[in-house]
């Protein structure tokens, strides 16, 4: 052999680069801030076969001899490769600070992406990005990130409605859906503030972020509330909240509000995302 | 000390033994035993006149007139018998020059001698004939090669000897190319003179410098993004944070699709003989359409993934129709796109049965049309380094060669990990692409003011194509247009959208011939918007 294979060393580097930060946000969880857990499966899949592919390069590299190096190609892979890097450990810094401070940070620029994405007639205006809503569907299941959660009504107790982040995406279609139904009755919900400039000064809306596919899909999904309160909370300031349904009428259409009765500040949210199905 | 093997591949009147005889005069080959052995004669002879120009070597000529394999015995015998320094091996074009090669990566042959230098002689005023006809031999000569030798330069037109270049250079980037000057006899010895085509190489050159210097300038900037602290510089932070946010999960969601795919891809490339597969596959075209386009049934992949299948099932003879079928309906008909489709569109299953059916009836048109415009057995895939890279011999069509079960899972491997590699660096550039539009360029609706129905569908096949969203998503996305844009635009998002974005755009243009890409394109959008524009819900 006259010197070491670059090519396949490239391959190979690349290779155990990307199946290693696979391996890494698995561990740390951190793949639900990017993915749908329905995509799990095929990201283990992904570690797992091109940690064997690299396996088999090295055996290959044995006996291939051959080659100035192609570089072009293999610079493409590595581009993402230093951002990973660089960002990884640019949120490693920051998560010693607060454990959630990556969230706050994506909902804000999301946020502000879906502001403008906002839609501006939608019948249920409340969940803002784009037809997130959903009318009731009867046997339709949710899953909470684990695919285990299979529920078809409320969680209700004593009279209140709770919602968390385990059947969030169901119950705002539930209530959404079904205004006369659920007018009058208790509602307890944690989400984050969000603010929409078509919103009333004493009005918000607590949200949580929905995915479908991907963190580039990532919408907020949330239902309106009104405060008498004057000094509500900023944006994504996770809170607790408790209220009454009332039926109103935005921007031509029926649709359910919650009066907010008690708010509280969540010091230690369920941050996680919430998922259609 | 090793024996050095210069191996020297071209076909018969290619000028290989020209190239030996003037090699056989440099300096370097001064004082040594010099083993030629020829596989194959044509009307030169091996000139035998180191004395007269005082090389003072021992050349020793064996012509293989018993016709012999080629192999380790045979090497082994020459170097016990004559002990040489180099031996040059001349080796008939026919040959398959990775066998060659792979004979001196047998242990007890690597001991003993290692390959100086692979040379591959083209006669140019050949080489489109050959090249056309047996262009998968060729391939590999010139994929093996370290040196090219272009003979029959002075014969060719200037263009014609540059296309010739860019076919070699597709094949392979890196083998110096050096063309055959001129031929003078000297007191009855000839001499020829070759010199380096150099143009290339500043090309080549300032493509690495373009490369890094990309990288240095990544690099530094996110230096100082990640040291500053400081708020001025927050801004871009954020802007950049939610660019990589997106660029990194499409990437992270992707490379698992495009893997599959790969995998897909190397499976039928390796178990799956041409003639199985052509008799799988219903002689009648419009019947091979329709079983493509339900074929993306049994494929849950996004639109990324099935690329490299597509790529797969052409080298595979499958008609060019089935396999744009395939590519285009399989998004569409996703299992997964379906799904989402009906909890975004909850209530309106119409939508829902209209999106498959409209991708399916504009996936088979576009198909039959592109596959009737084209000549037949046009080549459409782009010559690809790494269809002749594998030395494994499956590549070539030459099917069941190894029936060794691990070999046969080392090759799937292999091949899968190329292929990812080859799909790949189009994907990461399309999404770059399709990532800076989605964090900067929003779907915000007020900005789009519908005037009447066909300037509405086109506003919604641009925004999907600019925005790439995944084939399993964009129907909640889509949602959101309803109000403001007629059934028939959304339509052209949701139909459109997964055939034809950025993202798979520039894959394409990775996989494919350029004119076949711009003409498929063309049939699409052409296809779809007759198709969507007459639609109507009923």
């Amino acid at each position: 052999m006259k010197k070491l294979n670059a090519d396949i060393m490239l391959k190979i580097v690349i290779l155990f680069a990307i199946s290693g930060f696979y391996f890494k946000i698995i561990i740390s969880n951190e793949i639900l801030l990017y993915v749908h857990p329905r995509i799990l499966p095929f990201i283990i899949f992904a570690m797992i076969f091109m940690f064997i592919i690299a396996l088999f390069l090295v055996t290959e590299s044995l006996y291939k001899r051959k080659k100035k190096v192609r570089f072009k190609s293999y610079v493409i892979f590595i581009i993402p490769l230093i951002m990973i890097f660089f960002m990884e450990s640019a949120t490693a810094k920051s998560e010693i600070k607060s454990n959630d401070i990556n969230i706050p940070t994506s909902s804000n620029t999301i946020s502000n992406n879906s502001n403008n994405r906002s839609a501006t007639g939608d019948q249920e205006k409340s969940i803002i990005n784009n037809g997130a809503e959903f009318e009731l569907y009867s046997g339709k299941t949710e899953s909470d990130g684990g695919g285990t959660v299979d529920k078809k009504e409320l969680d209700i107790k004593d009279n209140v409605i709770n919602v968390n982040s385990k059947n969030f995406v169901f119950s705002l279609d539930e209530i959404l859906g079904n205004p006369d139904k659920y007018e009058g009755k208790e509602i307890e919900i944690t989400g984050f503030v969000y603010k929409d400039k078509n919103l009333k000064e004493s009005e918000f809306i607590i949200g949580r972020f929905m995915m479908v596919c991907c963190a580039a899909d990532l919408q907020i999904a949330g239902i309106r509330c009104e405060s008498n309160n004057k000094e509500l909370y900023n944006n994504d300031t996770w809170i607790k909240l408790k209220g009454k349904i009332k039926k109103d009428v935005f921007e031509g259409a029926v649709e359910p509000i919650i009066m907010v009765e008690q708010v509280e500040k969540d010091s230690n949210p369920d941050t996680s995302y919430v998922y259609p199905f | 000390m090793k024996v050095k093997i210069e191996i020297v591949i071209g076909f018969l009147d290619s000028g290989k033994t020209s190239f030996i005889n003037s090699m056989l005069q440099s300096e370097e080959l001064k004082n040594e035993i010099i083993v030629v052995f020829q596989d194959e004669f044509g009307e030169k002879e091996i000139e035998k006149v180191a004395a007269a120009l005082g090389q003072n070597n021992e050349i020793i000529v064996i012509k293989n007139e018993e016709d012999k394999q080629i192999n380790s015995t045979l090497i082994k015998d020459i170097i016990k018998e004559y002990a040489p320094d180099r031996i040059f091996i001349e080796v008939n074009g026919m040959k398959d020059s990775s066998d060659i090669i792979e004979i001196f990566n047998e242990k007890t042959i690597k001991n003993i001698s290692k390959i100086e230098e692979i040379v591959n002689i083209i006669d140019v005023e050949k080489f489109p004939i050959y090249f056309k006809n047996i262009s998968f031999i060729i391939s590999k000569h010139i994929f093996n090669s370290e040196t090219i030798i272009l003979n029959n330069v002075n014969k060719l037109s200037k263009k014609e000897f540059v296309e010739i270049q860019k076919q070699i250079k597709n094949i392979n980037e890196t083998a110096d190319i050096i063309k055959h000057v001129s031929s003078i006899k000297l007191n009855g010895v000839s001499r020829d003179e070759y010199i380096e085509v150099s143009t290339n190489h500043k090309f080549f050159i300032f493509k690495v410098f373009v490369y890094l210097s990309l990288i240095i300038l990544a690099f530094t900037y996110l230096i100082t993004l990640s040291l500053s602290d400081t708020s001025i510089y927050a801004g871009g932070l954020d802007k950049f944070g939610k660019f990589y946010y997106i660029f990194i999960s499409i990437l992270i969601q992707g490379f698992p699709f495009i893997l599959i795919g790969s995998f897909v891809s190397a499976i039928i490339q390796i178990y799956i003989s041409k003639e199985r597969f052509i008799r799988l596959f219903p002689r009648n075209s419009f019947l091979s359409c329709i079983i493509a386009a339900f074929a993306g049934l049994l494929f849950p992949i996004c639109d990324c993934g099935t690329i490299p299948v597509v790529k797969g099932l052409i080298r595979k003879n499958v008609p060019i129709a089935a396999g744009i079928t395939f590519m285009l309906a399989a998004p569409i008909v996703n299992p997964i796109a379906i799904i989402s489709t009906i909890y975004a569109f909850q209530g309106m299953k119409s939508i829902v049965i209209y999106r498959v059916i409209a991708g399916i009836i504009i996936s088979i048109s576009v198909g039959l049309i592109v596959q009737f415009s084209s000549r037949k057995d046009e080549e459409i895939l782009l010559i690809n380094e790494n269809t002749s890279d594998c030395e494994c011999g499956f590549c070539s069509g030459e099917y069941g060669i190894y029936n060794n079960t691990y070999q046969k899972i080392k090759a799937i491997f292999i091949h899968a990990g190329d292929e990812f590699f080859n799909v790949g660096k189009f994907m990461i550039i399309g999404t770059f692409l399709s990532s800076i539009f989605q964090s900067t360029v929003y779907a915000d609706k007020s900005s789009y003011i519908t005037y009447n129905n066909w300037r509405g569908l086109i506003e919604m096949i641009g925004l999907s194509f600019l925005l790439s969203v995944c084939s399993t998503s964009d129907a909640f996305i889509a949602k959101g247009f309803l109000k403001q844009f007629s059934i028939n635009s959304v339509m052209g998002f949701l139909v459109v959208g997964p055939m034809l974005d950025i993202k798979n755009t520039i894959m394409l243009f990775g996989t494919f011939k350029k004119k076949f890409v711009l003409k498929l394109i063309v049939t699409i959008l052409i296809v779809s918007f007759i198709y969507l524009i007459n639609f109507t819900l009923t």
